[in-house]
């Protein structure tokens, strides 16, 4: 499903001494099956961003369109929209509300017209998806997981109603790191499959390895959009974004500065390692 | 002396041994002026050893004494809390106020501390964590790196003898990140606060004078980070992976280049590669 955002303003407490311009005339449109990294410093309008994507705040100007469908129109049916979007929350602990994890996970799937045995097939597999035993959990109270399992938790009732785009906010915070690993093993496969995906993450090594296309926000303005080696080739701007592009980035400007010869799209640490190699052999002669 | 002992403790949330236990026979020591950094996979018991750091939870076996008080001890549970201060690892769990000035001199003034003294410090530690000019700002209505910074002023604010910081820096953005393990640098050096961090970087854990590993409700080991990050089996065991840099010290020694020490930074192995003339 394509995603397409057009000069989007949204502005908290308007008309107050606390008003804040959240998004100041944002454009993006985010094609089928694409996988898109969003970054940009603290406070710079990704989590609203995502919101009015999911159309859950209307914009002040502007509109979102999706398989261009205009949400925010009048007569949009917004329960379609509920099913085909999973929308992760940054802290999404919060939205765990129901008294156990069976109920809990297929919350997304009370509009459908799935049967008992289909709705709990999903259940299960979702479960799985993200590490848990559905027999063992299904009866458990939410309340009653640590942090990074009730993000699992989270996870798989977004998964479980297999939506064509997937709005992750922070979705590998809190996670470990085989969880962050597995997880984003997951997010890859369902974007092979059509799945289209919006990621906000401040882990550039993470995003590196796994988003093609990099969008940074600065202020409430579109900063940067285009292919990842790309937009982490730009130290200078990124600096000036609050961005960092990752360790193994890092470490090949490090190495630059030290005279050795890195290209500028080593950003990946398999990229990395043979330059990494080559001055361990020339260490050891 | 010690400034944290625990000894065996044990804890089921379902006060049941058929349900598990979330903590299973944990004893530990921390030093004051320590720092002590925690891995563990998620629902290893962290969070639960912390919640015992601070009697959040009640003692239910094994004996926990902090600053030479005892945590079983209902009439020590009030100073115990005075002397370990916590960052939640949800902020919102942690905000008692509607206004961010008012929340952070709340822990302060409850513990009985003059007004100027108080508003002079909210100024400095909001200043800390680059959050001058969010005074009036409600908590709730902030975005999350911004959240996160509160709930670290919140604990500085009440300046703590030790500080329990629950994954504090997990929705920091890298500036934030910086500053905050840069606040945490210093208070580490300064030898006076004693620090416990839970983490799932291990870049993290490497600034930290020891590092435990939680799994399965037990501490599967403990030492110096230089040990414990290069340990691949222990890491495994754990279900954690090593830092960026012992990763590649590893991958390195695969092609027959072994390097004098295995390091724990990128930094660190830039050092060794390709050292300044
Ligand atoms: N409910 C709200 N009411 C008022 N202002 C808000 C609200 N939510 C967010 N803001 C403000 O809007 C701006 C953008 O917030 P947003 O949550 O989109 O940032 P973000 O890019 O997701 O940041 P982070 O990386 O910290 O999560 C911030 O300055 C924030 O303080
Ligand atoms: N309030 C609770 N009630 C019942 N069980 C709980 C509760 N909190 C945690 N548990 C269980 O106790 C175990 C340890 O949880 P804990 O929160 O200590 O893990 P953690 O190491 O902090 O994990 P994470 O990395 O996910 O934060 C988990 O199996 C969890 O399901
Ligand atoms: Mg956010
Ligand atoms: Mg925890």
């Amino acid at each position: 499903m394509s995603l397409e955002l057009r000069e989007v303003v949204l502005t908290y407490a308007p008309h107050t001494a606390l008003e804040c311009r959240a998004l100041d005339g944002v454009s993006l449109r985010v094609e089928d099956g694409e996988f898109v990294g969003i970054m940009g410093r603290t406070g710079c309008g990704k989590s609203t961003l995502l919101q009015v994507a999911a159309g859950l705040m209307r914009p002040a100007e502007g509109t979102v369109l999706v398989d261009g469908e205009d949400i925010y129109a009048p007569g949009y049916r917004r329960s379609r929209l509920c099913e085909r979007m999973g929308v992760l929350f940054q802290y999404p602990e919060k939205q765990l509300f129901e008294t156990t994890v069976e109920r809990e996970v297929s919350f997304a799937l009370r509009h459908t017209d799935l049967t008992m045995a289909e709705r709990r097939e999903r259940v299960c597999r979702a479960l799985e998806l993200v590490g848990f035993d559905y027999q063992k959990v299904r009866e458990q109270s939410p309340l009653g997981f640590s942090g990074g399992e009730k993000r699992r938790l989270a996870i798989a009732g977004v998964l479980a109603a297999r939506p064509g785009i997937l709005l992750l906010d922070e979705p590998i915070a809190g996670l470990d790191p085989v969880g962050r690993q597995e997880f984003l093993a997951l997010t890859d496969r369902l974007c092979g499959e059509g799945v289209t995906v919006l990621l906000v993450s401040h882990n550039a090594d993470a995003l590196a390895d796994h988003a093609r296309r990099i969008v940074i926000l600065e202020n409430g303005v579109l900063a940067a959009d285009g292919p990842v080696e790309q937009v982490f080739s730009r130290r200078e701007e990124l600096a000036r974004w609050g961005v960092s592009p990752g360790q193994a980035a890092e470490c090949a400007e490090q190495l630059r500065t030290r005279g050795e010869e890195v290209p500028p799209d080593v950003i990946r640490y398999g990229e990395l390692l043979p330059y990494l190699l080559r001055m361990g052999r020339r260490r050891e002669r | 002396m010690y400034i944290i002992r625990a000894d065996n403790l044990r804890h089921s949330y379902w006060r049941s041994a058929s349900a598990g236990y979330s903590l299973d026979g944990v004893s530990l020591t921390v030093q004051p002026g320590e720092m002590l950094a925690i891995l563990g996979r998620n629902g290893s018991g962290k969070t639960t050893l912390a919640r015992h750091l601070n009697v959040l939870v009640p003692i239910q076996e094994g004996e926990l004494t902090v600053a030479g008080l005892d945590a079983r001890q209902q009439s020590n549970v009030w100073k115990i809390r005075r002397t370990c201060g916590m960052v939640f690892q949800n902020p919102d769990n942690q905000f008692v106020s509607s206004v961010v000035e008012e929340d952070l001199a709340f822990g302060p003034e409850n513990y009985g501390e003059s007004g100027d003294a108080v508003a002079e410090r909210v100024r400095r530690v909001l200043e800390a964590v680059g959050m001058s000019g969010f005074e009036r700002r409600s908590p709730h209505l902030l975005s999350g790196g911004q959240k996160q910074r509160i709930a670290i002023a919140g604990v500085l604010a009440l300046d703590p003898q030790v500080l329990i910081l629950d994954e504090a820096t997990a929705m920091l953005d890298p500036q934030g990140r910086q500053e905050v393990l840069e606040i945490l640098r210093r208070l580490r050096d300064g030898g006076e606060k004693t620090l416990v961090m839970i983490t799932h970087y291990a870049e993290e854990a490497a600034m930290a004078h020891r590092v435990a590993v939680m799994e399965g409700g037990k501490l599967l080991g403990e030492g110096p980070p230089r040990q414990v990050l290069a340990d691949r089996e222990l890491l495994d065991r754990a279900g954690l992976l090593p830092p960026m840099a012992v990763r590649a010290f590893y991958d390195l020694e695969r092609e027959g280049i072994r390097l004098p020490a295995c390091p724990l930074t990128m930094e660190e192995l830039v050092d060794m590669l390709c050292p300044l003339s």
